[in-house]
């Protein structure tokens, strides 16, 4: 807590770098010039931004904003953090104090829906996904995570400090340093660790500190496109930061920082808008129009994706881009339209990106699926058995090797033996990397490498039992169900299709026109699943002490009474000391008539005294007695 | 020392119980009955209200257009397309049409193997379409169902009315929810061919379960675990009242909370509702003060009887029983066309329905809170599990008495013999050496004591025994004799255990088994069936006939009073656990059987023998059977008509059960052919037994 509660207080003391106005832009920025021409150090870094949109199959439309900063010096020397100029100081002190090498994190609301919409540019599951890479001088890397998880939390308002031993692994095939790292390290993922939260919910309180991180907030550039309503109307929307080590110059004589913000967001253009037709534009998408672009910006591009091989759909773009590009990446051409936002919001004019489709009737038709998707589901019904599911296409005409991985949470109990790769009932041989749960303390880590066939369906189930969970371990909404983290499939394909990242060693989405590489490393994730466990009835405590105590104390007891003791009559002269005595007494006088004045005074008294205890019986016995006598 | 340790005052309790026990029996049973049915008077049972806060039904504003033209449109549409070809389903309108509104649409086929291979090898297809409307903010982790069955014009009947008006509000409701952004789980819309059928192949698929004989074909997509489910069952005329069907697969009911919320927002578009087309009068529904004249009575106990009518048969009432056995809650909405009285558009079925899933879409937990177990005697009433078990357990507690008291009666018969026995010897010995020791005259002595003690309450055991057996002479010198030890205790009646649980068993196989060679009889299924069942039930009835052993006279030899205990014993245990899952089909089995089955002895008058076994007859499954086939066929012109009309129900129903229990895993055959049957066998060997005893 001490450590959240210290990121917090840093990333509430960092001042804005940048005030609302674009003046006080300039004064601080000239403040920061100042600061480097006093030669205290060599602050060389570079800021980009860029907005890549494609317009999806069915009326959707994928926006993807990307904003790098570049930082020329190497995260492994103490020095660089002291002084800060575009980078964020309080990611900056984070990432020092905890020795991190590489931080992904991303923060997601809704499913990608890869049948339909192809790759995003940054995978990322429904909730939040953190995954980092400690630098090898960190000793103790659990202690490490646990610390760097707090202040993370902290920093995006997040709880992420939830990510704790039960929920984290170390991936051993499917995770590698994504910048700058020796062959050595990168194949020991000692240094590695991976954590998912499958039910964090992500809202404005979350995209907050995410925006405030950018050199220019929102308050220029693409980042004024920035809607909080317009967001979570979407049907999915993922922020993610991305810091790692990258070569400075093509050479790679020298490293640099890169933080890579993106945010990425699919809104359904038909649903939304009034007529129900698919066009779009940025006030469409985002409710506003771009007025500008931050000025600190080295670069500020709008990337539209017109037609991957969509001839079929022509649409028209809006104003004319600056430029378009038509590149072939692997074997799959792609057009793109970039527009230089600069010079499009010259003189106060303002920039309205917007796509009319020629022919709304043939939106329908259904987008052609990417490579490799999958579908994950969890098998069977009941409260005791399940079992889980995912099946993997591979449209490829191709073998495709694969790495999948499943994190499993403790309380499925998977039995291993039960695992199977299977395409068309046949086995598929598989390499597998195993780690059992152990209760309460670590999940179950299932990594396997097999081969997809070409236009096949390959299926990896196993199955599960459900444990009993103590009931403290229950959260308040016990009968909702506990989730499942998404399983990771990572695959380097062939074909571009459907695939916008830019290549693993790009910072910018700019560099897609100019790289020539042929492989796509893809890493897809799978929907998150909702199991149900045994639940007690929470009401039953209350129930249980009412009832036993009804039952013991009423029902059992007399019953125990009834059944195991002796009803014997009254034998009156035990309790009724004083009528017994009285009884005896006139008995006696009876038989000796010879009875003294000062006898019968003390009977007197003894008659009163039984009075006074006004029981029925005694009266009733009394005078029986008298009567008798 | 006490009540029960201590021998005195337990011998009082068990005189008590010995001397009393036919009028206890009596009472329980009576009393239980009456209770029971009393408990659908209003006084005697609950309003309903809602457990799960988070339903908040009717707290939203309807967000659909006033005059929802598009529904209207689509309806239009629909009819003339169904009219095209009445013998074909609309599944390909459908599928266009839910794609053409930028749904995930997707087609899933289906294929059922018939139970009797033998005799169609034909196997029947068919094909569902189903639609995911994905909720924009969450990750397919929850879903609800519409589910809607395709029924072609011309298999349209009263039981299944036409749903085409249902499709027609899926497509609409589909159209505005997709707009709509507070979707937290997603809706699926399900058509289902062949009714129930189509149903359990999209089901199974779902889940990844497979069942023997109806193979689906895998889903090509899914949405999560389904939260709840609504079956909508609308023509395409306004209707004029709501009808709901609850009962599930083997006598599931669907959560409380999911009945309330639907029959509450019925009442909230002003429409009436009804359980088993039992309307309720119309000034009694939003109040509770009325309801207790004789008349609210009545209509209340009809309506309760009517769903443990349907309750009872253990078969689901609609589409929605197949969801049960996946644990998920559901319910069937029927709308009903009359031409009387009030009615509703499609307007206001789609007000309804997008209320229900608006409260659905709430439900932050699966349906958990509420009950599971309850009978509506209306719409707003409730008798929950705690209300009737009582008074069920009054109605068996009858079987049971008999049984505990028959048991006591065995075991100090069983001493008596053994004494006598003893005795016997004694005094053979006796008359052997009468010059005898004088020592053991002392020992004899106190053999007396012991011997007279013991007698006085043989006696009185006997006397019960003699009133037991009013009419016949205890007759000492019969040929079969009582102390002979074969014919005494379990070893007499283990025969007729095993051959009751073999019978039992062949009537739980045969169908199946008789199928197998049933083709070359080229008899119609339904008739092989019955006639194998009669078969059974045949044999079955002989078999104590065939038991009774030649040379000994001719009653069957055995302990019967230790084969009743036994048998009542198990009777209570069945219709209890039976009752714990099922209670209608419990209760009507209690009602029939324990009067019945309390009340047989043996005799040696051949009137009461035969009253007896006619009784017994009455009461077993099979002609229980066909009383249900009877009470079915019910208003005929003439009695023979009813006869063979009930008699045609009857084998109808049978058949249907046997399939429910291939097709489905009912279990209402299982009960009846398995436990209840082997009973009732044991039932039947004692009035065949010798009074003797």
């Amino acid at each position: 807590m001490a450590a959240l509660d210290r990121a917090k207080d840093e990333s509430d003391a960092t001042p804005p770098s940048l005030g609302p106005a674009s003046d006080q832009i300039w004064l601080d920025l000239n403040f920061h010039l100042t600061e480097l021409s006093a030669g205290n150090a060599l602050i060389d870094d570079e800021f980009n931004e860029e907005l890549f949109i494609k317009p999806l199959q069915k009326g959707y439309v994928y926006s993807n904003f990307q904003f790098t900063t570049k930082w020329n010096a190497t995260i492994h020397h103490t020095d660089t953090f002291r002084h800060y100029h575009l980078f964020p100081k309080a990611l900056g002190e984070v990432l020092l104090k905890y020795g991190v090498q590489e931080l992904h994190l991303s923060q997601t609301q809704g499913l990608w829906r890869h049948k339909q919409w192809g790759y995003p540019v940054h995978d990322a599951p429904p909730g939040a996904e953190l995954w980092v890479w400690f630098k090898p001088s960190v000793s103790n890397v659990d202690k490490a995570w646990t610390d760097l998880a707090n202040a993370v939390s902290g920093l995006f308002c997040s709880s992420l400090n939830f990510m704790d031993s039960k929920n984290i692994i170390t991936p051993r095939w499917s995770f590698r340093p994504q910048g700058l790292a020796s062959q050595a390290y990168a194949f020991r993922s000692y240094f590695m660790r991976y954590g998912t939260l499958p039910h964090e919910i992500v809202c404005t309180e979350n995209l907050t500190p995410w925006r405030k991180l950018l050199p220019c907030d929102s308050n220029a550039g693409l980042s004024t496109l920035f809607n909080a309503f317009h967001f979570h109307d979407a049907n999915y929307h993922s922020l993610g930061l991305h810091v790692r080590p990258v070569c400075a110059n093509p050479e790679c004589t020298e490293e640099a920082i890169e933080l890579s913000q993106s945010l990425s967001i699919v809104t359904d253009v038909v649903s939304t808008s009034n007529t129900g037709a698919p066009h779009w534009s940025l006030k469409s998408l985002f409710g506003n129009h771009l007025v500008s672009a931050c000025p600190i910006a080295s670069k500020s591009v709008i990337i539209v994706e017109t037609a991957e091989q969509q001839a079929s759909l022509p649409y028209r773009l809006s104003p004319n881009p600056t430029l378009g590009k038509e590149i072939l990446r692997g074997e799959e051409k792609h057009n793109y339209a970039v527009y230089d936002v600069r010079s499009f919001t010259q003189h106060g004019r303002v920039l309205n990106v917007a796509g009319t489709y020629e022919d709304v009737s043939r939106l329908i038709d259904d987008a052609v699926p990417p490579p490799i998707h999958a579908h994950r589901y969890i098998t069977g019904y009941g409260l005791a058995d399940g079992g889980i599911t995912c099946l993997i296409h591979n449209t490829l005409p191709v073998n495709q090797s694969i790495l999948y991985m499943d994190v499993v949470p403790w309380f499925t109990r998977v039995y291993f033996s039960s695992l199977e790769v299977t395409n068309k009932d046949h086995k598929v041989p598989f390499k597998v990397h195993y780690v059992p749960a152990k209760d309460r303390l670590r999940p179950h880590h299932l990594e396997l490498a097999f081969m997809l066939w070409p236009h096949s369906t390959t299926r990896v189930s196993f199955n599960f039992t459900r444990a009993f969970l103590k009931w403290t371990e229950y959260p308040p909404d016990a009968n909702h169900g506990f989730y499942i983290s998404s399983a990771v499939i990572s695959a380097l394909l062939p074909s571009s299709l459907e695939y916008t990242g830019p290549s693993q060693g790009a910072s910018e989405l700019s560099t897609i026109f100019t790289e020539n590489s042929t492989n796509f490393m893809t890493r897809i994730h799978t929907e998150s699943l909702l199991v149900s466990l045994p639940t007690p009835d929470f009401s039953m405590p209350y129930n249980v002490i009412c009832l036993a105590c009804t039952v013991l104390a009423i029902a059992f007891g007399s019953m125990h009474n009834l059944t195991t003791r002796r009803f014997v009559k009254e034998d009156l002269s035990k309790k009724k000391g004083v009528i017994a005595k009285l009884k005896s007494f006139f008995s006696r006088k009876k038989k000796e008539e010879t009875a003294k004045e000062t006898e019968k005074l003390a009977a007197d008294q003894g008659e009163a005294k039984s009075e006074s205890e006004s029981s029925p019986t005694a009266s009733y016995d009394n005078s029986n007695a008298e009567e008798q006598s | 020392m006490g009540l029960l340790t201590n021998e005195h005052s337990r011998n009082r309790l068990v005189k008590l119980l010995l001397a009393h026990d036919n009028k206890l029996c009596c009472v329980s049973y009576i009393a239980g009955v009456v209770w029971f049915l009393a408990l659908a008077y209003q006084p005697f049972n609950a309003g309903t209200y809602f457990s799960e806060n988070a339903l908040l039904p009717g707290l939203v504003e309807s967000e659909l257009p006033p005059m929802f033209v598009s529904a209207l449109q689509i309806k239009d549409e629909i009819h003339s397309e169904m009219e095209k070809d009445k013998k074909k389903t609309p599944h390909a309108w459908i599928y266009k049409n839910f794609r053409e509104i930028g749904l995930e649409t997707y087609q899933q086929n289906f294929s059922l193997i018939y139970p009797f291979r033998s005799v169609t090898t034909q196997i029947v297809t068919g094909e569902n379409v189903f639609s995911i409307l994905r909720a924009r903010r969450a990750a397919s982790t929850e879903a609800l169902v519409l589910s809607i069955p395709l029924r072609p014009l011309i298999n349209v009947n009263k039981e299944r009315p036409a749903t085409h008006g249902g499709i027609a509000l899926a497509l609409a409701l589909a159209k505005e929810f997709k707009r709509k952004p507070y979707w937290s789980k997603d809706i699926i819309f399900l058509f289902s061919d062949f009714d129930e059928i189509g149903t359990l192949a999209w089901l199974d698929a779902y889940h990844k379960t497979e069942s023997e004989y109806i193979k689906a074909n895998d889903l090509p997509a899914r949405s999560g675990p389904i939260q709840a489910a609504v079956n909508l069952e609308l023509p395409a005329q306004d209707v004029s009242y709501y009808n709901l069907l609850l009962e599930g697969l083997n006598g599931q009911l669907p959560n409380l909370d999911l009945v309330n919320l639907v029959v509450r927002l019925c009442r909230r578009e002003r429409s009436q509702v009804a359980i088993h087309h039992s309307l309720e009068k119309r000034r009694h529904q939003y109040s509770d003060s009325h309801g207790e004249s004789w008349d609210d009575f009545k209509l209340s106990l009809s309506t309760m009887m009517r769903m443990m009518w349907y309750q009872a048969s253990g078969a689901p009432s609609g589409n929605h029983g197949m969801f049960h056995k996946y644990h998920i809650e559901a319910l069937t909405v029927q709308g009903v066309v009359k031409k009387k009285g009030s009615h509703n558009d499609i307007i206001t079925s789609a007000r309804i329905v997008e209320g229900v899933f608006r409260s659905l879409n709430n439900l932050l937990e699966r349906f958990h809170q509420s009950f599971f177990f309850y009978l509506l005697p209306a719409t707003n009433r409730y008798v929950s599990i705690g209300m009737y078990m009582p008074a069920f357990g009054l109605m068996i507690l009858a079987s049971l008495i008999k049984g505990i008291t028959l048991w006591i009666v065995c075991g100090d018969l069983k001493e008596k013999r053994a004494l006598e026995a003893k005795k016997l010897k004694e005094e053979k010995e006796k008359s052997k050496d009468d010059k005898g020791d004088e020592k053991t005259d002392k020992k004899s002595e106190s053999e007396d004591k012991e011997k007279a003690e013991v007698e006085e309450v043989l006696t009185k055991v006997k006397e019960h025994v003699k009133e037991e057996s009013k009419d016949d002479e205890f007759d000492d010198d019969d040929e079969g004799d009582p102390n002979n030890p074969a014919n005494q205790g379990l070893i007499s009646i283990t025969p007729i255990i095993l051959v009751s649980l073999l019978l039992a068993w062949m009537a739980h196989q045969g169908p199946e088994l008789m199928m197998r060679i049933m083709p070359k009889f080229r008899i119609h299924t339904e008739d092989m069936v019955i006639y194998s069942m009669l078969a059974i039930f045949t044999a079955a009835v002989m078999y104590p006939k065939l038991m009774i052993r030649k040379s000994s006279n001719p009653n069957l030899m055995i302990d019967w009073r230790l084969l009743k205990s036994i048998a009542l014993i198990g009777q209570t245990l069945a219709l209890a656990c039976v009752a714990l899952l099922n209670i209608s089909q419990a209760f009507f089995l209690a009602a029939f059987m324990v009067p019945v089955t309390c009340s047989v002895w043996p005799t040696k008058s051949r009137v009461m023998r035969w009253v007896q076994l006619i009784a017994l007859v009455m009461v077993s499954m099979l002609f229980l059977m066909f009383v249900v086939g009877l009470i079915s066929a019910w208003p005929q012109t003439s009695t023979w008509d009813l006869i063979m009309k009930g008699y045609a129900n009857t084998k109808h129903l049978i058949f249907l059960g046997l399939m429910d229990a291939y097709l489905f895993n009912a279990w209402s055959e299982m009960i009846g052919s398995a436990i209840i049957f082997p009973l009732w066998l044991l039932f039947w060997a004692v009035p065949w037994a010798d009074p003797s005893f």
